[in-house]
């Protein structure tokens, strides 16, 4: 894949708030990349440092090789799609898509025809002549996404574009937005503080926290294998089973008495809840099994959470569907997992 | 209990009472006299005196002449100031001085701010002297008793007006647009001229219009810097009700002059509220 | 650079602003029996000579009276029609509410000859009482403008709650709705008195050589002649406004050009 975006050592203050501790970060051509992080981790700031609106202290931001750190952001060939979208208005939708390519010269008749295909790509072809605040907040939604692509940008930058969307519209963009980053083939940097949305529409997700990138892998590598305990909270559920040293290369796990092999100051091990089962009758020989007790039980229709003390460790169970009656408060259970799910994590 | 029917009636009844007795029965008064003779008889004499006489239109046209460049200056000083407040600024408190300022002369009386310029156009005021001191007269400029005088002293007591008006509106700007204007590769210049200016045009022409309005009628400015050499038209309602004791035809005089600031008004209440709207 | 420019037009603009206003207190205390800026030696004595003058005492006093007066009456007026206007629904309520700000926007002097005509006809013209109630109508929009707002419907929930709990209306009036409008009737009272203190073109209607405010003293005056005494009275004035701002915003906070604040 041909390097698109590189960032070097990035920092920005403000004041004596450091929003960026050296962020370092490359995003290839085509790639569809998550920024993950809880409000004041940094995700927006470094977004907007690549944008131009912000320009940071220390380090370097380079777009197909070309330095653009300190460059003012109508220097840079990317776009971005706002959180409040930003749509002028006083302009009407069309007016507001055909701004960039009005302004940047391009002739009349050009420019709007320019302005009706990016529209058409959203599916608001007859929309052009409303004015934006007439408009839904989807529909607000497309024509921001329509006005950032019309330049055709190399690299479009989109800050929690999602966020003010009711759960299903959210959902349905999400794919749409998918669909459409495949389409024009641009590289898509999404920042959200949804780990769900998140996984849903990136190829790559960075994680980030207290301005600094905790882990950036595929969403397969960031849900299996969290680099930190901060990883494995953020993204989905984890249960965290305490290890203690037992022996060079070994811990063992607060679990049936399990002994893992782990490098050295490894002190949980992880699994993700739909990997722990309940186990009626014999188990297979790669399982390990623990008494337990249930202590809650959570059904939200196609799944169920158990919460089962085994133990001093309290395991989250996910089951699909409804448990059965005979799973409440107080039944006793045999908890089951294989060795090969865990992921061992050092803090 | 009071019912929510009889409640407002209640509240309402002594304000609406004393605006009846001492805001709209004058009025009223005001209004029927302009169209009446002395002995009760409708006619439209007093108006038509107006209409006709070429020196009201020389008047009407004066005021208007000074209102319309007071309004124009008004414009260009206060535009720069509220930028300079909103956007330049950055030490809070430094901005709180300027707003205090800015508000102090409004809230000195017009007399006072009129009798500040009195001292410094004069013949050996401040500004003649220095004027004269880095050469660029070496004569004392005339200004009182000049249409520039009633200028620079009309646009000193509305700028605030304008500073405040337009301030305002940039300030509520969401600065969001700039940066999406910017973002689609559009340079700080033309940003301002398709992007900011159209969003504060609302509150800056509600401002203006307000400015036009109080400069078409503005009376103690006018009167103490035209040192009586030029006549505006709230000068002639004056007279009328001071030294003629024609309050028929003084009457026609203040319902011109009404109806004229309310349709201002009205237009830039209009405006703003369209802007409103929009931002 | 666009930037410089600006900076040093506004920053000229705020010396235009200034200037009158500094030369009238630099004026008012200089050594001379004429006008002069600057002064030539400084000295407190024309403020002396004002407050030896009867008239001029007599002039403070009648603009004081009036200014409290109008004051007083113009809140008493205002804060029932606020509370009407804001929390009951009835029809001409927009007509009402406009009504009762048109003075803010009305010619003054239209409203000063009204009231000298109609005070003729039901004989109160040049008096206090005529005066009065001319000041009382052009200052009630600024108590009505600052206590609306703060009446919104989130506090209407106290009220409801206070009178939940048994205490009747006007127990609930003074216990739970004055004490959230307290600011708004202070910031607005002030508003109110200091509009009432300065006006020219509505009293000069009705004033006479016995009962004159202090701006139309002035204002009579400097048209024939002027004098470091003159400069004294409206060094009086712009000391009186700044204070009161300083009290304003420290009250309510004059910050209104920040931005970031919805309107």
């Amino acid at each position: 894949m041909q390097l698109l975006l590189s960032i070097d050592a990035v920092s920005k203050c403000f004041g004596t708030y450091q929003a960026l501790r050296d962020v370092t970060l490359s995003v290839g051509a085509g790639e569809f990349v998550a920024l993950l992080g809880p409000s004041g981790c940094g995700k927006t700031t470094l977004l907007r440092c690549i944008a131009g609106l912000l320009i940071p202290e220390r380090g370097a931001i380079r777009i197909d090789g070309d330095e653009i750190t300190a460059a003012p952001p109508y220097r840079r060939p990317l776009n971005t799609v706002f959180q409040n979208y930003a749509l002028f208005p006083h302009m009407s939708v069309l007016d507001n898509v055909a701004y960039g390519p009005r302004r940047a010269g391009i002739g009349r008749a050009e420019a709007y025809s320019r302005a009706r295909e990016a529209l058409a790509l959203v599916g608001l072809e007859d929309m052009g002549a409303r004015m934006p605040l007439a408009l839904s907040g989807g529909q607000q939604q497309r024509v921001a996404l329509a006005r950032a692509v019309v330049n055709k940008p190399k690299l479009l930058l989109l800050d929690e574009p999602l966020s003010a969307l009711d759960l299903k519209l959210r959902r349905r963009m999400q794919i749409e937005l998918k669909h459409i980053q495949e389409k024009l083939g641009i590289a898509f940097i999404f920042v959200t503080h949804d780990q769900e949305e998140a996984m849903a529409v990136a190829n790559r997700i960075v994680v980030m926290n207290a301005g600094r990138i905790e882990q950036a892998g595929t969403p397969g590598e960031v849900y299996r294998a969290p680099a930190t305990r901060f990883v494995a909270e953020f993204v989905g559920e984890p249960n965290l089973i305490p290890a203690s040293p037992a022996g060079p290369g070994r811990v063992r796990l607060a679990f049936a008495g399990l002994e893992v092999p782990a490098a050295d100051g490894v002190r949980y091990a992880m699994v993700r809840p739909e990997d722990v089962v309940l186990v009626d009758g014999q188990a297979s020989a790669d399982v390990v099994t623990a008494p337990g007790v249930v202590e809650d039980v959570v059904a939200i229709g196609a799944m169920t959470t158990l919460f089962v003390r085994c133990g001093d460790v309290l395991l989250k169970i996910a089951r699909l569907g409804m448990a059965p009656a005979d799973l409440r408060h107080g039944a006793a259970v045999t908890v089951g997992l294989r060795p090969a799910a865990l992921h061992m994590i050092a803090e | 209990m009071i019912s929510a029917r009889t409640a407002p009636a209640l509240l309402l009844f002594a304000p609406l009472a004393f605006f009846a007795a001492f805001f709209l029965v004058p009025m009223a008064v005001v209004a029927i006299s302009s169209i009446t003779t002395d002995g009760g008889a409708l006619t439209a004499l007093h108006y038509t005196r107006i209409l006709l006489d070429q020196y009201h239109w020389d008047v009407l046209w004066v005021t208007f002449r000074i209102a319309l460049v007071t309004t124009a200056i008004c414009m260009l000083i206060g535009f720069p100031l509220a930028w300079y407040l909103v956007r330049i600024v950055r030490w809070r408190a430094w901005r709180r001085v300027c707003v205090i300022l800015i508000i102090v002369p409004l809230f000195t009386s017009n007399i006072v701010r009129s009798f500040g310029w009195m001292v410094l156009l004069g013949r050996t005021g401040l500004v003649n002297q220095g004027l004269m001191g880095i050469g660029l007269t070496d004569r004392p400029m005339r200004f009182l008793g000049t249409e520039t005088g009633i200028l620079i002293g009309l646009v000193y007591i509305l700028v605030p007006f304008v500073v405040l008006a337009v301030g305002n509106a940039l300030a509520t700007i969401d600065r969001g647009y700039e940066d999406a204007s910017a973002d689609l590769g559009v340079g700080p210049a033309r940003t301002f001229w398709f992007v900011t200016l159209p969003l504060c045009l609302p509150g800056a022409v509600s401002g203006a219009i307000m400015v036009f309005a109080l400069a078409v009628s503005a009376y103690v400015t006018p009167a103490l810097l035209s040192g009586g050499q030029i006549t505006v038209f709230s000068m002639l309602i004056f007279q009328q009700y001071s030294s003629v004791f024609d309050f028929h035809y003084g009457a026609a005089l203040s319902v011109t002059l009404l109806v004229l600031t309310l349709v201002l008004v009205g237009i830039a209440g209009r405006i703003g509220e369209s802007g409103r709207r929009a931002a | 650079m666009a930037r410089h420019l600006i900076s040093l037009v506004a920053l000229a603009a705020l010396a235009y602003l200034v200037l009158p206003l500094a030369v009238i207190i630099g004026a008012s205390l200089t050594q001379t029996s004429y006008l002069v800026f600057p002064p030539e030696g400084l000295t407190l004595k024309w403020f002396g000579v004002l407050f030896n003058d009867p008239s001029y005492v007599s002039a403070f006093v009648t603009s004081t009276l009036l200014a409290l007066a109008a004051t007083a009456v113009a809140i008493v007026l205002a804060v029932p029609a606020s509370l009407a206007l804001a929390r009951y629904a009835f029809p001409g309520r927009k007509s009402v509410s406009a009504l009762l700000a048109s003075p803010l926007v009305l010619p003054y002097v239209v409203l000063g000859a009204a009231l000298l005509q109609y005070g003729s006809a039901i004989g109160i013209a040049r008096s206090f009482e005529a005066l009065l109630v001319g000041h009382v109508i052009i200052v009630m929009p600024f108590v009505l403008r600052s206590v609306l707002p703060l009446l919104n419907p989130e506090q209407r929930t106290l009220e409801e709650a206070s009178l939940d709990l048994g205490a009747g209306p006007a127990t609930t009036f003074f216990l739970v709705v004055l004490p959230q409008i307290r600011g708004g009737i202070i910031s607005g009272g002030l508003l109110a008195f200091i509009s009432s203190w300065i006006n020219v073109e509505l009293s000069i209607f009705n004033t006479t050589a016995t009962l004159n405010t202090i701006p139309v003293k002035m204002f009579n005056y400097v048209q024939y002649t002027v004098d470091p005494t003159i400069a004294a009275v409206s060094a009086i004035t712009i000391v009186a406004a700044a204070l009161v701002i300083i009290i304003l915003d420290l009250l309510i906070g004059l910050d209104m050009l920040s931005e970031g604040r919805r309107s």
